[in-house]
């Protein structure tokens, strides 16, 4: 296999002339001959019996085409990934969960109309104490969420590793620490939003921004009882998603829509709705216990989280079991006890966002180890290199992979982007801190027993004129992988990238590819891919032999042409022998499915360091971070533009995170209702010196030896943050966000002004 | 969505006349940055809404005197780019520069800012701090409310259902007068402030306080006045002392809430910090305009 041509170079993204000129058309930007538009009703309580709804008012209202109740729903009324317990609509006589819960939906011809309908619908509820806090829902006699989950527990998972007793025993300095991680909202640009129709055959279609066409497929059915071969679920190009579209969003509302009211139907939820209702990243409690030898060889670790699930399962085992394998980080612990508990509540819902469950775990764990290194007097970088993983180790983790270990490699390129130590200006009140830190975040490779359903499909056709189209099922959440798999056809191709077409995200014309999470795609569909390629490269190659009668192992593809190698008169045009093949009646359409060995392997790991210097005002409380830097073992770099586009973005949402992010609930609704109250980064906060760096490790398994890099820079940006504040003022951070006030609380405490 | 008459006045008598046949359900706009969001949340459910955002009295910068008026239709962009204002009230071109976004300051009025009566508006300090007057006309004429008067809590004002607010008159300041303006928010740019505050300072030959204001933002019902600060300092000279011990007061005797931007006790320890400092860069020579910063 040749490569070089376009692997590993920053060429344009695929979709960027759309993107830039506003010519892509987003979910909402759809019009259909016909097309009315729905409104669902959402509970104002987060917990309330709905005692009636009465629908006659909006019914009789002029422009309305149909009022949907529980009532009306074909089907169980239930859908839901993990546990099929979330109602549709809630129906009378049973309780709401939270605000997110719909009640009753219309179908009108103008949004004015659906509007003032559901204004119309009369919702008689019987007003109940919600459950606000995990703590509160645990205790004995609490009210249950879900009948069947005693104790309000969503989810426990527990890794044992040696023996945690006999480790803290050995130890000679053993701390601990309570972190609390607030819920962080995703805040993608574009609110949940599609179309749905029925059409003369039977057949559902909905499109839609979403992260999974296939669970969206799944959910209708488990609903709404349509044959699986009748639902068509098209993914649109999606405006923000970071698990947040993960699961079914309003997929499900609007082909119920679509289905009673039997006309095209839009739904848009509007910025409110969206930040009440989606999935967000759980609020968690964690304890953390940590027992080391006087020289810093850590002995034992001990972990308990404690997270909000919010009202409904969904992800919150998956989330909640990486939190769990995530606390031990890329260093090895001979004994280990970690237990992840999730626990319902009538908060916002809690579920999959980048990092999925390991940034809390990140900050927990590198908060207590430069805890643990002050306790030792041992510089924190020090006692990070004495536990790390080696080559050839096996993580300390129930995620086990097959990534080469890099950590000095990262550990060298770091320190060197980060320079000298800045010094504050004399007689000046601010005070520096410097932090480095690492994690290695997973990202997916395949048969995976606690995630399931994790094979990957891709098909490429190569068309008689030589152009190539690949069906991927991913979808492009702007993450950039419809360029990357163009570019990976190309290569295999020795064509240029116009001539490779990507459709994604749709679950009839492209082979099953499951979800888009887990930084799983270009590793995934990638190794598809070549598969697919590979056996088409092998048709050509085959076909050009016997047309030029010159064995087919002794034939290239580059150039757009099938060259002799070293004799390059010696030649057919791509695309003549793509005719020829197509004359002869040759297959020109392959389909790869890439899943990992059951038993092992289970995920890749990109082993990365993140640095930061700040300078802290201890008169003001003022943080101003003076550098920020990550540097990531990429395996290879595909697209470096894209790659550290990843990067940056994470790295700020991880500040966001650190220094701002929190999505308030009291009494189970939210403080924090739309972008005016929820505060994320702008660019005026993004650090003055801002480096992503990657290193090449050659990784295998990888395609063209490429890893899964688009959660990564999130994972220990934060903690790298927290301790730098902290080495600047000597102080320990337990809780985020962190904001000037709580420095100069801190600064009061301490004394240090 | 909340439906209504949109009606644009040509002179104020039309306005007035307008409002008083609406009885209470008019509203005025005059940048709309407010009163969109309040009618789109229900807090404001206006028959008839009228534009003044291009009525002619109430859109000019005059110099009068010494003296300097505002109409109250003014954009928060207008003041930015005055040479006027950045000469006679620096720190309300501070304040008006550090509002939202260049989009929202090419909407947003120093009216509207006010008559809003959020307790964080940004405008409000500086106006405060400079012992500003309002002119608000009604059917019996105008009169003439010191800023201070005007505003009587969260979202309430002195304001008549069918009063208009027309001018901001702020009063002449002595030539060793400087101001500043500090806005402390989340982030760097369009946050609603955790807390801000303005201050003047006259400091005599004699190298003595011979006047100060200082104006507390987002930690009262209302923007306030630091009074006992404000004493501890007049006739005195502006030692780190007395700078940081009028500080402490006005931590003191302001009164924050906790809410979802900060607590109360996070906003006092705010107060202290930022008065400080704000204090030390009034009695800096050189600068009288104030970056401000945010976290």
């Amino acid at each position: 296999m040749t490569h070089g041509n376009v692997i590993g170079k920053g060429v344009p993204r695929v979709d960027a002339r759309g993107k830039v000129t506003g010519q892509t058309k987003y979910a909402a930007d759809i019009r259909l001959p016909g097309m009315h538009y729905g409104k669902i009703v959402f509970s104002p309580h987060p917990r309330a019996r709905v005692l009636e709804i009465d629908c006659r008012a909006a019914e009789s209202m002029p422009g309305v085409r149909k009022v949907i109740t529980a009532r009306n729903l074909p089907g169980s009324n239930r859908y839901g990934y993990d546990v099929a317990h979330r109602p549709v609509l809630v129906p009378e006589g049973e309780e709401t969960r939270y605000i997110g819960d719909a009640v009753a939906m219309v179908v009108a011809s103008s949004e004015e109309l659906a509007d003032r309908a559901a204004a119309a619908i009369a919702v008689r509820y019987e007003l109940l104490a919600p459950l606000t806090s995990p703590r509160q829902a645990m205790e004995p006699g609490a009210y249950l969420v879900h009948a069947e989950a005693a104790g309000n527990r969503c989810c426990l998972r527990e890794f044992v590793h040696g023996d945690v007793a006999v480790g803290f025993q050995t130890s000679e300095v053993v701390v601990e620490q309570t972190y609390f991680t607030p819920r962080q909202e995703q805040a993608f640009l574009e609110p949940e939003s599609g179309v749905a129709y029925q059409d003369d055959s039977g057949v559902l279609h909905v499109i839609s921004c979403l992260q999974d066409p296939y669970g969206v497929a799944e959910d209708i059915h488990l609903a709404l009882a349509i044959p699986k071969s009748r639902i068509h679920v098209k993914g649109t190009p999606v405006g923000g998603g970071f698990g947040g579209k993960l699961n079914t969003t309003i997929q499900v509302h609007l082909a119920a829509m679509a289905c009673l009211a039997e006309v095209p139907v839009m739904l848009v939820l509007d910025r409110e709705e969206s930040f009440a209702f989606h999935p967000k990243r759980h609020p968690t409690e964690i304890r953390l216990k940590l027992g080391a030898g006087r020289d810093g060889t850590i002995h034992a670790l001990e972990g308990d989280v404690i997270a909000d699930a919010g009202p409904y399962s969904g992800r919150s085992p998956e989330v909640l079991g990486l939190t769990m394998s995530a606390l031990m980080g890329p260093y090895r612990i001979p004994n280990v006890l970690t237990r992840a508990e999730g626990i319902y509540t009538n908060n916002l819902d809690s579920g999959a966002f980048r990092g999925f469950g390991a940034p809390q775990a990140a900050i927990a764990r590198e908060c207590l180890l430069d805890k643990l290194a002050r306790a030792l007097a041992m510089d924190p970088l020090e006692l990070r290199r004495r536990n790390f993983l080696r080559p050839g180790d096996r993580p300390t983790s129930p995620m086990l992979g097959d990534s080469p270990v890099s950590l000095e490699l990262l550990t060298e390129r770091i320190v060197e982007k980060l320079g000298p130590k800045p010094s504050a200006p004399k007689n000046s009140t601010k005070r520096i801190g410097r932090s480095i830190c690492f994690d290695m975040p997973v990202f997916d490779v395949g048969a995976i027993p606690v995630l399931g359903k994790s094979g990957v499909g891709a098909a490429v056709e190569v068309h008689s004129d030589g152009s190539v189209s690949v069906y991927a099922g991913g979808t492009e959440l702007g993450q950039g992988v419809t360029t990357v798999l163009a570019q990976m056809a190309a290569e295999q191709f020795g064509l240029p990238m116009d001539r490779i077409r990507v459709e994604m995200s749709d679950n009839w014309t492209c082979p099953r590819a499951g979800r888009t999470s887990a930084s799983r795609l270009t590793f995934g569909l990638g190794n598809a891919l070549l598969l697919a390629t590979g056996r088409l490269r092998q048709t050509l190659l085959v076909r050009a032999g016997k047309m030029l009668e010159i064995a087919a192992e002794d034939l290239v593809l580059e150039g757009s042409e099938v060259r002799l190698v070293g004799v390059p008169a010696k030649a057919l045009a791509f695309a003549e022998v793509a005719w020829m093949c197509s004359d002869r009646g040759d297959n020109l359409r392959e389909e790869g499915w890439f899943r990992s060995a059951e038993d092992r392997y289970m995920y890749g790991h990109t082993f990365m360091a993140a640095a930061a210097d700040v300078a802290v005002d201890i008169a003001t409380g003022e943080i101003e971070i003076l550098k920020l830097a990550n540097v990531l073992d990429m395996g290879r770099v595909l697209n470096p533009a894209m790659a550290f586009g990843q990067l940056y973005g994470g790295a700020i949402q991880a500040l966001g995170y650190g220094l701002m992010e929190n999505m308030v609930t009291v009494d189970g609704q939210s403080k924090t209702p739309s972008f005016a109250e929820y505060v994320i980064p702008s660019a005026l906060d993004i650090p003055e010196e801002f480096v992503a760096e990657g290193v090449e490790t050659p990784y295998p398994t990888g395609p063209f030896g490429a890893k899964g890099i688009g959660e990564a820079a999130l994972n220990c940006t934060t903690p790298t943050l927290l301790n730098a504040i902290a080495d600047a003022l000597g102080v320990e951070i337990t809780a985020v966000p962190i904001g000037q006030e709580h420095i100069l609380a801190a600064v009061r405490n301490q004394k240090l002004m | 969505m909340v439906y209504f008459d949109y009606v644009k006045p040509p002179t104020l008598e039309h306005l007035l006349e307008g409002l008083r046949q609406a009885r209470f359900e008019g509203a005025v706009l005059a940048g709309g940055t407010d009163l969109h969001v309040k009618i789109r949340s229900g807090v404001a459910c206006p028959r008839v809404v009228f534009d003044i955002s291009d009525l002619a009295p109430c859109r000019g910068i005059v110099e009068q005197g010494n003296h300097l008026r505002l109409g109250a239709a003014v954009r928060m962009s207008e003041i930015v780019a005055s040479a006027a204002v950045r000469r006679k009230a620096p720190a309300l071109a501070a304040a008006a520069l550090q509002m939202s976004s260049r989009q929202i300051r090419n909407r947003a009025t120093l009216g509207g800012n006010i008559v809003t009566a959020s307790p964080a508006a940004d405008a409000v300090p500086p106006l405060l701090a400079a012992d500003a007057t309002l002119v608000l006309l009604g059917a019996d004429g105008t009169r003439e409310v010191p800023l201070a008067e005007f505003l009587t809590g969260p979202g309430k004002t002195c304001l008549g259902k069918s009063e208009v607010l027309t001018e901001v008159v702020i009063p002449s300041q002595g030539p060793g007068c400087r101001s500043h303006f500090v806005k402390v928010g989340r982030r760097k740019a369009q946050a609603i402030s955790i807390i801000n505050l303005a201050g003047r300072i006259d400091i005599g030959q004699d190298g003595l306080v011979r006047d100060v204001g200082i104006a507390l933002g987002a930690v009262a019902p209302t923007a306030m006045r630091a009074r006992q600060a404000e004493k501890a300092l007049i006739g005195r000279a502006p030692s780190a002392k007395n700078l940081a011990e009028a500080a402490a007061l006005a931590a003191e005797e302001c009164r924050p809430i906790s809410d979802v931007r900060a607590t109360g006790s996070g906003r006092r320890l705010l107060v202290e910090a930022w008065t400080l400092r704000l204090l030390h860069l009034l009695c800096e020579t050189g600068g009288a305009r104030s970056g401000g910063r945010n976290s």
